[in-house]
């Protein structure tokens, strides 16, 4: 790891707004005046009920969607300059990829590794190269033995691991996870979970993951939380989900674990800190049951 | 009473193939009527070929199934009848929808009943009371509303369908946890009001413990554990030995009682276990 951090996501006040078909009624914003920054290497959780525009923000983030209003830099380049090109935009989204929910939408090719191989063939790199690639990615999501398989007839964590792959193949410096884990058992979750830890603690990637599952946000290194189109929470997981009852009002819900603990504070019972994982969970309820002292 | 039973239920795939694979092995197993009964197991356990053979979609290799008593294929060419009584919501139903306006795609299973005007328009208005779809977005096209309430209007038409068993294959997947309580509570609550048997099939075992008056546990082509909810979810360690994640506070209680903490109760709802802390408490602790 540098020590100095770079920053790779500078949002200034950044608004988007659907256009709508009709233009009769003006949609609100679907991101409204959103700033933040994400520094190199971190490993960011979005939470957010359907529609809080925590999607948006991401693919706002990966140049899909181009802001409204405000100021976007994508490492280190502005990207709602007005001379920002749309080479510069296609140079810069090989640093950032992104994702998707659905795995059986995100495939294009009949076999493993030629799905792999588009993203590089299309950068025109040499065939050793895009070989190289191929294998270094398929190997980083463990899929290796798979290469020669077809996609169709994998399970949704295989896929989610092969789309993973296909961006690995572009050497990306940040990777968005657009609710990638949403569709899968918890087998395929738990899979893609692990590679998405591994690649951010060994390859230095910074992820943003977007999930509806409150256990996954916990293990982030820090964790936002839209509503309505702003950011409500921004912080540590400990820290967010210590609002269980503003959670609750934004339409979430913090880990059972801080659940549990919150509904006991509650009934009365006081707990050091802000215990997060199942284990610091065991560990207070234990401290506090191993202390008898009566209501 | 069983509303639905299997009796000694066999499935093979792709029979005298070189692919042929057994699905289910000898499954017997019944589902009480007025109750929700969650159908539990990994991917490839064989719930969802399970699924299938309730409605009529597969045929048993071996074996009954049997609604109300009766063997549904004792007349195969009258099976349809057999999937008008046991309504089926797939896994992602948005996907299914197809119809102009919302009104017509929850209305399309009572149109093709033959039913009424009245009567179709008093389903559909139950339905979207239940599944918490506002009147305003009756006339919208289904394609214009967002993934979560498109998944409500999908739900809203199996139920309009009037079937006395509903099957839910995973109805609030992806769903944020709002959208999850509302879906189903919304889904019980119809249920009760109008004595349907329901079988609801989810990953999510907080779900499953909130939800289910009973539980079916499948393992490799088996029932591995079935009984009340309380029965099954009470032997979380059974359940952990197959890799099946139990609730969180299924665990956190378990782990308590380890370290000699005797918690009692129903051990695997938040609100359960926070009474059962509270009473160790007031015993005196340990």
């Amino acid at each position: 790891m540098e020590d100095k951090k770079k920053t790779v996501i500078l949002a200034e006040h950044l608004t988007y707004v659907y256009e709508d078909d009709g233009g009769a009624h003006n949609a609100p914003p679907a991101v409204s005046d959103v700033s933040f920054s994400v520094e190199e290497g971190e490993y960011i959780a979005i939470l957010g009920h359907n529609g809080s525009g925590k999607s948006t923000l991401a693919k706002l983030c990966n140049m899909i969607f181009t802001p409204t209003e405000g100021r976007l830099t994508v490492l280190g380049k502005e990207v709602t300059a007005k001379d920002f090109s749309e080479e510069d935009m296609f140079a810069l989204r090989a640093d950032i990829g992104m994702v998707f929910q659905n795995p059986d939408n995100q495939l294009v090719a009949t076999v493993v590794e030629e799905d792999v191989a588009f993203g590089p063939e299309n950068l025109g790199l040499a065939r050793e190269e895009i070989r190289r690639r191929v294998n270094g990615a398929l190997g980083a999501v463990g899929m290796e033995e798979y290469a020669r398989h077809a996609p169709h007839k994998l399970s949704g964590g295989q896929k989610q691991r092969i789309a993973i792959a296909g961006i690995l193949a572009m050497k990306p410096k940040v990777i968005l996870f657009d609710e990638s884990t949403s569709m899968l058992d918890p087998l395929g979750r738990a899979e893609v979970v692990a590679i998405m830890e591994r690649l951010n603690r060994e390859e230095g990637i910074t992820v943003i993951h977007i999930t509806h599952y409150m256990d996954e946000a916990a293990r982030a290194s820090r964790v936002i939380v839209m509503n309505d189109g702003r950011i409500a929470f921004d912080g540590k997981p400990s820290e967010v989900f210590s609002n269980v009852d503003k959670l609750h009002d934004l339409g979430l819900e913090a880990p059972q674990g801080v659940e549990l603990l919150h509904e006991l504070k509650r009934a009365g019972l006081s707990f050091e800190g802000h215990p997060l994982t199942e284990q610091e969970c065991i560990e207070a309820l234990a401290k506090m049951l191993g202390g008898g002292a009566n209501v | 009473m069983y509303k639905l039973e299997i009796k000694n239920v066999s499935y093979l795939y792709s029979k005298n193939t070189p692919f042929e694979k057994l699905a289910l092995s000898d499954v017997s197993v019944g589902f009480e009527a007025g109750k929700i009964t969650g159908l539990i197991g990994h991917t490839g356990s064989g719930k969802s070929t399970l699924v299938n053979l309730l409605n009529g979609l597969y045929r048993p290799t071996e074996g009954t199934v049997l609604l109300d008593g009766r063997d549904i294929w004792e007349k195969p060419k009258e099976i349809a009848k057999i999937r008008a009584e046991v309504g089926l919501v797939m896994q992602y139903p948005e996907y299914q929808l197809f119809d102009e306006t919302v009104r017509a795609d929850i209305g399309f299973a009572p149109r093709n009943l033959g039913l009424c005007a009245e009567e179709i328009e008093r389903r559909v208005a139950e339905a979207i009371a239940f599944t918490g779809i506002g009147e305003e977005l009756l006339d919208k096209s289904p394609f214009e509303l967002s993934g979560g309430q498109k998944r409500r209007v999908a739900i809203a038409g199996v139920m309009a369908m009037g079937a006395g068993v509903l099957v839910l294959d995973e109805p609030a997947a992806g769903l944020d946890p709002r959208g999850r309580r509302e879906i189903l509570d919304g889904i019980r609550a119809y249920a009760k009001k109008n004595g349907l048997t329901v079988i609801l099939v989810s990953h999510s075992m907080e779900d499953m413990a909130l939800y289910c008056d009973n539980c079916i546990v499948m393992n490799r082509g088996r029932v591995y554990m079935s009984g009340t909810v309380d029965e099954v979810f009470s032997d979380a360690e059974a359940l952990m030995d197959i890799g099946l994640n139990v609730p969180m506070v299924a665990r956190i209680a378990a782990a308590l009682r380890k370290k000699g903490f005797p918690l009692t109760g129903t051990l695997y709802t938040v609100e359960g276990v926070r009474d059962a802390i509270l009473r160790l408490r007031k015993e005196g602790g340990v």
